[in-house]
C-alpha cells in the first residue's frame, strides 16, 4: 500500500515538472516571439521604398519611437550616435537619417533571443542597411547588434543598443 | 541482335521512367526529404562572388559548404573558411591566418604571425600591404583573403567572432 502510493506521489511529480517545464519553455518561446515581432516592426519602420510620401514617412517613424522606452542608450559610433536618447530624438535622428535617403530596407539576421529575467531580454543579431542616398549613392552596411530589450506595461521596448563591425582590422 | 537492343532500351526507360506506383513514390519521397535536408543544413551550396580569395577560387564559381568541418575539430591555420555574413544568404570565403592569442601584422605585404614572416604559396602576387600588429582576441579568429593584390583599403579581412564560422568549401 505504502509502495503503491510512493509510486503514485513519484508519478504526480514527474507530471508536474513536465507541465512546469512545457509551462516554461511556452511561455519563453511566446516571449521571443513578441521580441521577434518587435524586431521586425522596427525593419517596417525604417525600410521604404522609393517615391514613398513624406506623411507615409512621418507615420513610419512614429511608429519607430514606440518600439522604445522613454530612454535608450545608443552606441553607434559610426553615426555619432552615443549616449541616452528620449524617444522623441530617436524618431529625429530616424527621420533626419530617412530623409537623405530615396530608399531603405533594414534586414535582421542570425537572431539570438536570451531572456534571463522575465522582463529582461538580451538580443545579439546581423542587421543590413541597403539603400541609396539623394546624391544617388548605393550603401549595403552589415552590422552586428547587441540590444537589450525590457517588458514594459507588457510590451517588449529597446532599452539599449549596441552596434558593432563583424570584421575587424 | 534486334532482340537484344529493344531488352536494353526497356530496361532503360525503366531505370529512367519506371511506372509511378505507390513504391516508387515512397522512395523519392524519402531521397528528395533526404537530399533537402542534407543540402540545406550539412553541405550547402554556395556560389563564389568575388575576386578577394583569387588564384585559389576564381572570381566566378561554385562550391558546396562542408559544415561538419569544425563539428569535431578546431579551426587551424590556413584553413580556408565560410563564414556568416548575413546569415546563410551571405558568406565569406577567407584563410585563417591567425588564432586567439595571435600578434598578427603585415610588413611590406609579408604575413607576420607572432614576429615570425609566414611564407605564403597560396599568394602568387606580391603586395605593400602594411598593418600594425594586433592581438586576436579569445573566441576569435583573424582572417585575410589570398588575393593581396587589392588596395589593403578595400580588401575585407580582420578579426571575426568564431561562432560565424560555417563550414568548410568542399573543394
Amino acid at each position: 500500500m505504502v509502495t503503491k502510493n510512493k509510486s503514485w506521489l513519484l508519478i504526480g511529480l514527474i507530471g508536474l515538472i513536465a507541465i512546469v517545464s512545457i509551462s516554461l519553455v511556452l511561455r519563453f518561446s511566446n516571449e521571443k516571439r513578441h521580441i521577434q515581432k518587435q524586431l521586425r516592426r522596427l525593419s517596417d519602420a525604417v525600410s521604404f521604398a522609393s517615391g514613398e510620401g513624406l506623411i507615409a514617412h512621418g507615420l513610419k517613424s512614429k511608429r519607430t519611437g514606440e518600439l522604445f522606452a522613454e530612454e535608450t542608450t545608443l552606441s553607434i559610433p559610426v553615426y555619432g550616435l552615443t549616449g541616452r536618447y528620449s524617444r522623441t530624438e530617436i524618431v529625429q535622428n530616424a527621420l533626419g537619417a530617412k530623409n537623405t535617403c530615396t530608399r531603405l530596407s533594414l534586414d535582421f539576421y542570425d537572431l539570438t533571443i536570451d531572456i534571463p529575467e522575465p522582463s529582461r531580454a538580451r538580443v545579439n543579431t546581423t542587421a543590413r542597411l541597403k539603400g541609396q542616398t539623394i546624391s544617388g549613392e548605393s550603401f549595403n552596411e552589415v552590422r552586428e547588434l547587441y540590444c537589450d530589450f525590457n517588458k514594459i506595461n507588457g510590451h517588449w521596448l529597446f532599452t539599449a543598443c549596441t552596434v558593432d563591425s563583424i570584421i575587424t582590422r | 541482335m534486334t532482340f537484344k537492343t529493344a531488352c536494353v532500351g526497356k530496361h532503360i526507360r525503366a531505370f529512367l521512367l519506371p511506372p509511378l506506383t505507390r513504391r516508387f513514390a515512397i522512395r523519392a519521397s524519402i531521397i528528395a526529404i533526404a537530399a533537402t535536408g542534407f543540402f540545406s543544413t550539412i553541405c550547402l551550396p554556395m556560389k563564389i562572388r568575388g575576386a578577394s580569395m583569387m588564384p585559389t577560387y576564381p572570381e566566378h564559381g561554385f562550391t558546396f559548404c562542408w559544415r561538419p568541418a569544425f563539428w569535431f575539430k578546431s579551426p587551424r591555420h590556413g584553413d580556408v573558411v565560410i563564414l556568416r555574413y548575413t546569415g546563410r544568404q551571405t558568406a565569406l570565403l577567407k584563410r585563417i591566418v591567425g588564432l586567439p592569442g595571435d600578434t598578427i601584422a603585415f610588413e611590406s605585404g609579408n604575413l607576420i604571425r607572432n614576429g615570425h614572416v609566414i611564407v605564403e604559396p597560396y599568394t602568387s602576387n606580391v603586395c605593400d600591404w602594411q598593418l600594425e600588429p594586433r592581438v586576436v582576441s579569445q573566441n576569435h579568429i583573424y582572417v585575410v583573403g589570398d588575393n593581396r593584390t587589392v588596395d589593403i583599403d578595400t580588401h575585407m579581412f580582420g578579426e571575426i567572432d568564431e561562432k560565424r564560422l560555417l563550414g568548410t568549401p568542399l573543394w
